[in-house]
């Protein structure tokens, strides 16, 4: 298992739980000399990670159930969460194990959609390559078996597997009597089983590499699909695969193009957003609705939607400059969202993309009510939130947790401190406080002129708002300016790489993998940082491609 | 022990169906509840209840005047009254484990006696949390090896062992239909023939094999997560093949009434003290039922932001940002606390023999910190309630003298629940003794 080094490196410092220790990794928040020198220089050497064994996330799952069995099955209610690692969900599915109570639910979800399936002739009969005689037909059951085994597990079964899932299936159509019941208890198997759950990477000698090893072309294809579809391989990429095509690089690239430019990569896209932009939180959106009048349990989901297509749009729509998420004058709103950001509603349900004309220092996701919403607290903004969210997600800083014992209190509004520019101030004036509140605090001031859920407001405790600030040596004067700054920052650039291409391998990024990240976020910006071009540079990379030595048959720790 | 030959259903993949008779398994309860064998010494089993509530209490209305058996319940504890005498209340302990990160090193200091594994934002316990350690041993012989629950939707902190954690329930409706309703046979009733459970046996095995394939493909640390997966497919497995037998009737069984399948907030506030109650009953008959032996109520989380009822913000941004003396953080304390009482309460109205449910198992109520404040880990809050049969002292408060360590009430919990444990926790944190002044 890949340990990510850097962030190791961060926490073991905290744990000495010094202050000083803690200030001074704080402060590397900002030091410049941490920033990338932008210059395509030699790149530190790939060192390939060590193989992993990525668990299908929960999306994984529901877009595989959908794409091999068939939209419109009821999609389980719950399955084992997957935890963030390195702030992705994909990561942390590789690196979480499975609960006892988690395989209760896999099995209880293979159940329930294999009954489902089983209940609907017409699914039933699509799915099937051939018509069996009768529920004792081995033969047709085999070629089922085979046929949607080799969509759920991303490869071909063996003989032996096919064989061992068809004498259930048999068994249930001898003890209940039905075609259905037979096809049913073969899917139950199928959905359940280890291959299916996991991504196996085992990884073959790479001929191109003394010495190396790369994906084999089965485990790349599941790897790609997953990335760029947030789903399982189609028939034409495990047919590419099977056939040895995708060992060839031209070969590889033209694959890569096909699913990037096919519907599903709208999936990939949007699944990436949700989670480097942590707009998965969103559900639990928790404001006191006697504050924020325009709150419903609802505004979360929209706030949600609104990012997804905003990122949709840009990279796939326009194939435009990402950029842009941090400066685009318009918004996609449905009733709700135009409410809070007073412009006129344009339909009465769905979404529509609107110039914000109102506020024109609303720009991009930094003005949207999912940002702004999700942090802050129930009833108030919370600057340091804020400054943390930009930090972590949008710089890819390390922030670490505060020091335990702390008093962190936010100050209570006096005669003398009303607005929360001034109560924050309060933190300043305390060493421990100031070190790291002095990398947060001044990046959130920039979004004070809007409200805990996101609505404008010109004044704070009745006074007007001063939102300038600086970040990282550059001068801002509100959101907006504050939004061009971190769009031009080569943090965010590296950043975004960083998080596309652990999204990508879905496991946590090595130290050895450095190089191959510089590399990319100078590809990423010669090309004008078009997602899209940083996702074929991405699955056409050699830390996508290669692999570690893999591990000593039987080892243990 | 072999159960196949022992279930009612034979044969199934030959075609042929046969109920088949047998005589009681040693493991089942008779009548009464109590034990053919492997009981307590009273013949009822041991059980365990885990009750969790997020962001601590205030320690100087938490805390009881005075120590041993002339105590009075304290500010905080009030809504415990109707239980005093079940109840042993320890203060003045403390964590052994360093406070890395505020709320959850504190849960996983109390719950698995280990420092809190950091990683970057991702943190995990180090070990198992106590009531999975007690599942370990008590949850082999029941359909269920342990429940997890809880009003406020969250992960909970039911944990295996170092990123394996068991989500709980947040849907009274849905644990419902886990316990009594899917394959649920109510003690002394005949279960009806399932033809399919010998089907999902068989594709269970044939799954834990194709895992041990996979193993020895993998690295090192991804043994260990198959290894974890592999464990839950066997238990899964072991309670499947419990489902045809015939355990014997149990005067203190029912099946509760089916709770609401929704609680809509109210006023936007959620209602955790409604939910939590539909939870307390469900879990005290799935103990009554002897369906399961263990259960961790994950009432609210640490860092949780709850807008409790009456409450002007959330509770965690309250802990952090009322002025003292926090006349809010302390009403939602008393939420909890009622919370706790709720699930008490459904424990104890469950007779068994002479006692009742509740005094044939041990309850802890604990949070994440004591003084959500400054997240402090001493003056810990830990409430016992029921003696484990006679195990535990009750009606007591006891007041350490010099900040104890936390663990030793840990380890007096698992040594009254029958683990042979010869240490609870690591480190600072270890202790090889229990609390003496609680044991019975």
């Amino acid at each position: 298992m890949a340990v990510p080094v850097r962030s190791t490196r961060a926490a073991d410092a905290i744990s000495g739980a010094c202050l000083a220790v803690w200030a001074a990794i704080a402060c590397a928040c900002s030091d410049p000399a941490a920033e990338p020198a932008g210059v395509a220089e030699a790149y530190p050497v790939l060192v390939p990670a060590p193989p992993a064994l990525p668990r299908l996330t929960r999306a994984h799952f529901d877009n595989t159930v959908v794409d091999v069995l068939g939209g419109g099955l009821t999609l389980p209610p719950q399955l084992e969460p997957d935890p963030p690692y390195d702030e992705l969900l994909a990561v942390g599915a590789s690196v979480a194990q499975v609960s006892p109570r988690g395989v209760e639910l896999y099995e209880d979800a293979a159940r329930s959609l294999a009954a489902q399936v089983a209940a609907e002739p017409a699914r039933l009969q699509a799915l099937l390559p051939c018509t069996p005689i009768g529920p004792e037909d081995a033969t047709c059951l085999g070629a089922f078996v085979a046929k949607v085994g080799r969509r759920l597990w991303r490869r071909p079964l063996t003989g032996a597997e096919t064989a061992a899932i068809v004498q259930t299936a048999l068994a249930a159509g001898k003890a209940l009597g039905t075609v259905a019941h037979a096809v049913q208890w073969a899917l139950v198997p199928l959905l359940q089983a280890p291959a299916f759950l996991y991504r196996v990477e085992r990884g073959e000698p790479d001929p191109s590499v003394q010495g190396g090893r790369r994906l084999t072309g089965l485990e790349r294809a599941g790897r790609l699909a997953f990335f760029v579809w947030n789903g399982p391989p189609d028939d034409a990429l495990l047919d590419a695969a099977a056939a040895g095509k995708l060992d060839d690089a031209q070969a590889w690239a033209a694959e890569v193009d096909r699913l990037l430019a096919a519907p599903k990569a709208r999936r990939g896209v949007r699944q990436f957003a949700l989670e480097w932009l942590q707009l998965h939180e969103l559900g639990a959106l928790n404001k006191d609705p006697k504050v924020y009048k325009h709150f419903s349990p609802d505004l979360g989901a929209s706030a949600r939607e609104e990012v997804l297509r905003r990122v949709e749009h840009i990279a796939l729509d326009q194939d435009g400059d990402l950029r842009q998420l941090l400066t685009s004058d318009h918004a996609f709103v449905d009733r709700r969202l135009a409410a809070i950001y007073e412009e006129p509603a344009v339909a009465d349900t769905g979404f529509a993309d609107i110039a914000l004309t109102v506020h024109p220092e609303r720009r991009g996701l930094l003005g949207t009510v999912a940002f702004l919403a999700l942090a802050s607290h129930p009833i108030s903004t919370s600057p340091t939130l804020r400054g943390m969210y930009v930090r972590k997600h949008l710089l890819c800083d390390i922030v670490p947790n505060p020091p335990a014992g702390l008093n962190t209190a936010l100050p209570e509004p006096s005669t003398t401190a009303k607005t929360m520019r001034e109560r924050l101030q309060a933190h300043m004036a305390v060493k421990s406080c100031a070190s790291c509140h002095k990398y947060l605090d001044p990046i959130g001031f920039a979004f004070e002129r809007f409200d805990g859920i996101g609505r404008w407001r010109a004044t704070d405790a009745g006074t007007p708002v001063d939102t300038s600030g600086r970040l990282d040596g550059a001068t801002f004067a509100d959101l907006a300016s504050l939004g061009a700054v971190i769009a031009q920052s080569p943090k965010f650039r590296r950043c975004v790489v960083q998080r596309l291409y652990a999204f990508a391998v879905a496991r946590p990024v090595t130290d050895g993998e450095a190089g191959e990240i510089d590399r990319l976020s100078d590809t990423f910006a010669s090309g004008g940082m078009r997602l899209r071009g940083l996702m074929r540079a991405v699955a056409r990379s050699d830390g996508f491609r290669r692999v570690g030595a893999g591990a000593p048959t039987g080892a243990t720790p | 022990m072999s159960l196949h030959r022992r279930t009612l259903l034979k044969g199934l993949l030959g075609g042929a169906v046969v109920a088949v008779g047998l005589p009681p398994l040693e493991r089942f309860l008779n009548a009464h509840g109590t034990a053919y064998a492997a009981g307590g010494d009273d013949g009822f089993p041991r059980r365990f209840g885990l009750f969790f509530w997020g962001n601590g209490m205030l320690p100087e209305r938490w805390t009881p005047k005075a120590s041993q058996a002339d105590w009075e319940l304290s500010d905080q504890l009030q809504a415990l009254a109707p239980f005093k005498n079940r109840l042993a209340v320890i203060t003045g302990t403390k964590l052994g484990v360093p406070n890395d990160v505020p709320h959850t090193s504190g849960a996983a200091g109390v719950l698995s006696g280990r420092p809190l594994i950091v990683q970057g934002s991702n943190h995990s316990f180090a070990g198992p949390s106590l009531d999975q350690l007690i599942a370990a041993k008590l949850g082999a012989d029941t359909r269920f090896r342990s429940l997890e629950f809880g009003a406020k939707p969250g992960d909970g902190h039911s944990w295996n062992g170092p990123n394996s954690r068991n989500p709980p329930e947040s849907s009274p409706f849905a644990l419902y239909q886990r316990v009594f309703v899917q394959g649920f046979t109510k003690p002394g009733d005949t279960p009806k023939i399932d033809p399919t459970l010998a089907l999902r046996r068989s594709v269970l095995d044939a799954v834990g094999q194709q895992m041990q394939a996979i193993r020895a493909q993998v690295g090192a640390a991804d043994q260990k997560r198959l290894d974890q997966h592999f464990e839950g497919v066997r238990a899964l497995e072991n309670r499947l093949a419990r489902l045809q037998e015939s355990p014997p009737k149990l005067d203190a069984c029912k099946v509760p009434a089916t709770p609401p399948a929704d609680f809509p907030d109210v006023a936007g506030r959620p209602q955790l003290a409604e939910k939590n109650k539909a939870f307390a009953e469900i879990s005290a008959y799935a103990l009554a039922c002897d369906q399961v032996r263990v259960f961790s109520n994950w009432f609210t989380a640490p860092v949780n932001n709850v807008l409790f009822p009456g409450a002007s913000t959330g509770h965690h941004e309250l802990t952090h940002n009322e002025g003292n003396p926090q006349p809010e953080v302390h009403a939602i304390t008393l939420h909890c606390i009622a919370a706790l009482a709720a699930q008490l309460e459904a424990l104890a109205a469950v007779q068994e023999g002479a006692g009742t449910l509740l005094d044939h198992m041990v309850v802890l109520g604990t949070s994440d910190v004591s003084f959500g404040k400054v997240h402090s880990l001493e003056e810990f809050p830990l409430v016992l309630a029921g003696s484990a049969g006679g195990k535990l002292k009750t009606n007591v408060h006891y007041r350490s003298p010099a900040s104890e360590n936390t663990s030793k009430v840990l380890l007096s919990i698992c040594r009254a629940v029958g683990l042979d444990l010869a240490s609870f926790g690591v480190d600072d944190a270890q202790t090889k003794d229990g609390l003496g002044a609680i044991e019975a």
